[in-house]
């Protein structure tokens, strides 16, 4: 009982913590009922075994049904452990120990979901053991159990098909079969056995290798269907543990057949002190990194484009507060606002940061900061390690396809399909780039494929309606302020894998005949602080708005043409030709409020002149963290990646 | 009881019994839509059976093929002739399709395609890569059986690939049609020229002083052991809103020549603003075929490089078509003679391959640049080599890009990658061409499924026929690619 309840709490945990994460897993699966799809995987050993993790992995779709499918397989994994090793009593606590090394080994992961190369990542250790202990239910029976030359020739037959379906995952039935005690064997059947099973290991994928497969390195034979957790200068030797972890448990589990009863209390003694051990592990390998929770949150709710959803985490309480966001998360949170009108107005009442992506647990760079810029990094690790995920392999597609960005969308919307794998989430991103680049025939065929999935035939039907009917796209809400923003002359460019650079140096320097494309100018020029970008486009901005109804300059561009003036006060004024900054200034309906906050805050910096920039950043914060003169001032060196 | 499992089995045998075409219908006025399009093509009498789709809407769709004397029908929508009834086709065979709406048949319009008593060479490789830009994993270079469906992988770069360091291969190419004698380039992790000679496998490291680059652009002399290569440094820059998509540009590029028996690189001229590319052998060996382009850096500013003053003019960049002659004996090359000026008309001419015969060369156009397979107006053209005519070849173009093509050893048929199936992915076409230089409508290569294209996320590149399989195992080529590589001389 209680392994199972241990089990079930952790599942409810997992659903309560992880919903949004395990939604964004399925999208960065793919699993397609076709013949083609299903060779594709049968290329590399464990093929059958990944195909059909993926076809799990889809059920995330909706995290309720795929938390519930996994505590399914893992209550069935847990009456399979009890029956196969013959667990009685307080050595039933060992039948949980597999599922906690499973749940770490899924709840571990972080960033890595975006650098994992492996196909149905989050369901193949739990189907690897799952297949593995249907394998081993034969030798239940009688006749296979007492007939040792039966269970080597079982054991045999199970090395030969369980490593093409189920790579190295299928060493576990053989190693298990070869150690495990069986009641009756002699002590040389039991040793012959045992060298069978490391013989079976050892020759199996050398002649798998050497007659079947030419589409795997060598030295990866033994480790088929197993996660990678290197990815070019990056290994991450932690996300091993939990994997460690899981061998150890089988280790355990054949050991307690040779061991002889012992007292009731100690078993149970030793039974707790396992399950002390696992959970302290689950708990220490969950990753709980707040930045990326939000984070994965608000590409969520932007594709469901829910501005409101996405800024709504932005604000969420501990934000800014424990730890900065990551520029992703800025650059998310100034395009929901942005898409809902209110940047100029909003932009900077968010907490600003460059937080970066951190791996296993550990910081790169931990920010003590509220405002969170690079002033205070620490770093809290002695093995210092290079993130290797970029913004474009997490948000980066979107933001370039929600900018109008469509040939860059797209690029890496190719290159991370080609690197990784392809999944729903890139070939939706295809989808959308490509029908709004007009590139319908290949915009059909990602429908196509789309449209064969089990959760995303109704998305895909959404947008097949777009084909050939540029008319419609203008009217659709999704479409009609991104055509806008893609309407710029061709050009040969570059963006050096760094997206939010590249947005602000072709926005910064553009000039658009379009009002959303025009104001993402403005907004770009004062996120990069240049004057001399800022003032022809304020001018632009305010020429293009003047007459809407009801129209007012919002507050942050006021605040950046009321600071620029100031800044320059004897140059000549680019609204006013003829006058200075200082005197047009004058002219300029600034509201009050603008110029009362510019005034405190030059007296606060006033009154404040001896302290540091670190000081100022800490003292300045509560009174004017919502200002662009703030932003000026004293957010500075926001790393971006 | 019994009565219910005879009228069972009976049913089983009706179900298990030939198809046919439908007694009672009507004639419809909607023509069949077929994928692939193999309307009108005409099909090598080798080739295997072709597969195609039928898009028509129906609730049951069946297609009898005939040829006037037999006659064959086959459940849709996916047709799928079984081979031993496609080989007693023979001429104009009539495709007759049937489809059953509300419980109605309707026989749709007709149409043909023609079994061509010329055959084709039994196999073609290629490399199978994804249109990525930086990105390689899991490239392989496969060869295909054209006589049935089957596919293996003459290499995979997964199988010397792993995270640390990965492996880029590219540009498989064959002595005269000899799968015996092959080579092609391993970049990065045991990067080198994989050449293959009769059994014999070497890896050569072919970076010298002597040249600007290892070898890229492969040549493979008809009869004697040498390699022409294009040395080339290369750079791609993305288009911001063309669905072109990439820019790949050579800022220098120049010829050499590769002893395969001594190691040695012998160097033909270098101008730095000469750009020499894609070297190809007439058939007799005699001449050296290829392209160059003169391009002077046009803003002399300090601080501007070549690559980015070409970057900014990319659109000036015209290649012209050039041959030297050859003197094997001497191992010396004549002069630069002009085969066709493309740039006279503001065109770019590239990859010229000379027919087996001598007779015709066949080359690919598009308005700039050198690298033609991301340039949508690129098309194929073909010149009379006995009198220099050179007509666009609209029989076999399409809106799409059409580049790289091979000839087969019969001169009858060409094969050629084309995009037009959907502006992305690069399929291998085949055309068969009358003495007279005239091409059918080319046929999309037939898979086993014939949707299998469509779910194919990876391109076709560098189709080549071939006499016969490599039959040199991958996993013996990855060996030998893990061994120390020969330093060229």
């Amino acid at each position: 009982m209680a392994p199972l309840c241990s089990l079930l709490m952790g599942v409810a945990y997992l659903y309560l913590r992880e919903s949004e994460v395990l939604f964004r897993m399925q999208e960065l699966s793919l699993f397609l009922p076709t013949k083609h799809f299903l060779r594709t995987s049968l290329v590399y050993p464990g093929g059958l075994l990944t195909w059909a993790s993926a076809f799990m992995t889809q059920f995330f779709h909706h995290p309720l049904l795929g938390v519930s499918l996994l505590a399914l397989a893992w209550i069935f994994i847990l009456g399979l452990t009890a029956v196969i090793f013959r667990l009685r009593k307080a050595w039933l606590l060992l039948a949980a120990l597999p599922q906690m090394a499973l749940l770490a080994a899924l709840v571990q992961t972080g960033y890595w979901i975006y650098c994992t190369k492996l196909q149905g990542y989050p369901w193949v250790p739990t189907l690897g053991i799952l297949f593995s202990l249907l394998l081993l239910l034969p030798t239940l029976y009688n006749r296979i159990r007492g007939n040792a030359w039966l269970r080597l020739a079982y054991m045999s037959l199970v090395a030969l098909a369980g490593y093409p379906l189920m790579g190295a995952w299928g060493f576990l039935p053989v190693g298990v079969m070869g150690f495990m005690r069986y009641e009756g064997d002699r002590r040389i059947t039991r040793l012959t056995l045992a060298l069978c099973a490391i013989a079976l290991i050892g020759l199996v994928p050398e002649l798998y290798y050497q007659w079947t497969y030419t589409q795997v390195e060598h030295k990866q034979i033994y480790l088929a269907a197993m996660p990678c957790f290197q990815y070019g200068a990056s290994d991450l030797h932690e996300f091993r543990y939990a994997y460690y972890a899981l061998a150890l448990s089988f280790v355990l589990l054949v050991l307690q057949t040779w061991i002889k009863p012992v007292g009731q209390s100690l078993t149970a003694l030793i039974g707790l002190v396992l399950m002390g051990a696992g959970i302290a592990g689950v708990k220490a390998r969950w990753y709980s990194d707040t930045n990326y929770h939000k984070e994965i949150a608000m590409l969520n709710a932007i594709e469901r484009l829910d501005w409101e959803g996405a800024l709504k985490t932005m604000r969420s309480a501990d934000m800014g507060k424990q730890m900065p966001p990551t520029r992703l998360m800025v650059m998310l949170k100034n395009l929901a606002l942005f898409r809902l009108g209110r940047i100029g107005d909003e932009m900077f009442r968010y907490p600003e940061g460059a937080e970066q992506y951190c791996l296993c647990g550990r910081h790169i760079t931990t920010i003590a900061t509220p405002q969170g810029d690079s002033l205070t990094h620490q770093d809290n690790s002695t093995d210092h390690i290079v993130c290797p995920v970029r913004i474009t392999q997490s948000g980066g597609k979107m933001l370039y396809y929600f900018y109008g960005k469509e040939q860059f969308s797209y690029r890496w919307c190719m290159e991370d399909g080609v690197e990784f794998g392809w999944n729903v989430n890139v070939l939706k991103y295809m989808v959308k780039t490509s029908l709004v680049t007009e590139d319908w025939n290949v915009a059909s065929k990602y429908i196509n494929l789309l449209k064969q999935t089990r959760y995303h035939k109704a998305w895909a039907e959404h947008y097949e309606q777009f084909l050939h009917r540029r008319k419609l796209m203008e009217h659709d809400p999704e479409f009609a302020s991104i055509l806008p923003m893609a309407n710029f002359p061709n050009r040969l460019d570059g963006d050096m894998t760094l997206v939010e650079m590249y947005l602000l140096r072709t926005f910064s320097t553009g000039m658009g005949a379009d009002p959303y494309y025009q104001e993402m100018t403005l907004v770009c020029s004062m996120i990069m602080k240049d004057i001399n970008l800022f003032w022809p486009r304020f001018q632009r901005y305010v020429v293009m708005h003047q007459n809407d109804a009801g129209f007012r300059v919002p507050t942050h561009y006021q605040e950046a043409a009321y600071l620029f003036s100031m800044l320059e006060p004897q140059r000549e004024s680019a609204m006013w030709p003829g006058l200075t900054n200082a005197q047009a200034a004058e002219k300029i309906p600034f509201d009050p409020s603008v110029k009362q906050r510019y005034a405190d805050f030059m007296q606060f910096n006033a009154q404040c002149g001896n302290m540091s920039e670190a000081q100022k950043k800490q003292a300045f914060l509560p009174r004017f963290g919502d200002t662009f003169y703030y932003f000026y001032f004293l957010v500075r060196n926001q790393k971006t990646n | 009881m019994r009565k219910l499992l005879y009228i069972a089995l009976a049913c089983m045998l009706a179900g298990c019994g030939r198809v046919s075409a439908p007694e009672e219908f009507t004639e419809s006025r909607d023509s069949a839509r077929v994928y692939p399009a193999y309307q009108d093509v005409v099909v090598p009498r080798n080739l295997a059976p072709l597969t195609f789709h039928v898009e028509n809407k129906a609730d049951r769709v069946i297609c009898v093929l005939s040829d006037g004397r037999q006659s064959f029908a086959y459940e849709g929508p996916d047709i799928e002739p079984a081979a031993k009834e496609w080989r007693m086709l023979d001429g104009q065979v009539s495709v007759d399709t049937y489809v059953k709406n509300n419980d109605r048949w309707s026989k749709l319009r007709s149409f043909t395609f023609t079994i061509s008593n010329d055959s084709i060479d039994p196999y073609i490789s290629y490399r199978l890569i994804s249109p990525s830009y930086v990105t390689y994993e899991g490239l392989t270079i496969c060869q295909r059986n054209l006589e049935t469906y089957d596919e293996s992988v003459i290499y995979s770069n997964m199988a010397n690939s792993n995270e640390k360091d990965g492996q880029c291969i590219n540009c498989h190419s064959y002595q005269n049609y000899n799968p015996d004698r092959f080579q092609f380039h391993v970049r990065q992790a045991h990067g080198g020229t994989i050449i293959a000679r009769d059994g014999k496998i070497e890896r050569i490291d072919m970076k010298s002083d002597k040249a600007i680059s290892a070898g890229v652009y492969p040549a493979w002399h008809p009869t004697a052991n040498l390699i022409a290569y294009s040395t080339n440094r290369t750079g791609q820059s993305f288009h911001t809103h063309s669905n072109q998509k990439v820019e790949v540009q050579d800022t220098y590029s120049d010829l050499i020549l590769y002893d395969v028996d001594n190691h040695e690189i012998l160097p033909l001229e270098s101008d730095s603003n000469q750009l020499d590319c894609f070297p190809h052998w007439s058939p007799d060996g005699r001449y050296l075929y290829f392209c160059s382009a003169y391009y002077e850096k046009k803003d002399t500013s300090a601080g501007v490089t070549k690559e980015y003053d070409m970057i900014m003019n990319y659109q000036d960049v015209h290649y012209n078509l050039y041959r030297r002659s050859f003197d094997l004996k001497s191992k010396s090359f004549g002069a630069r003679e002009m085969v066709y000026d493309a740039a006279r008309d503001s065109m770019s001419a590239t990859l010229p391959r000379v027919s087996p015969d001598g007779r015709w060369l066949m080359f690919t156009m598009a308005p700039y640049g050198v690298f033609h397979i991301w340039h949508k107006a690129a098309d194929l053209y073909l010149m009379n080599l006995e009198s220099m005519e050179t007509r666009r070849l609209e029989e076999i173009n399409s809106p799409e890009v059409e580049s790289y093509h091979s000839w087969s050893s019969n001169n009858r048929w060409v094969i050629f990658s084309s995009r037009r199936d959907d502006g992305n992915f690069t399929r291998p076409f085949i055309a068969h061409m009358t003495p007279d230089g005239r091409f059918s409508r080319p046929l999309e290569l037939p898979s086993r499924h014939p949707l299998y294209h469509r779910e194919l996320m990876r391109s076709y590149n560098i189709p080549e026929f071939m006499s016969g399989p490599v039959t040199i195992r991958p996993q013996d080529l990855a060996r030998a690619i893990r061994q120390d590589s020969i330093k060229a001389k």
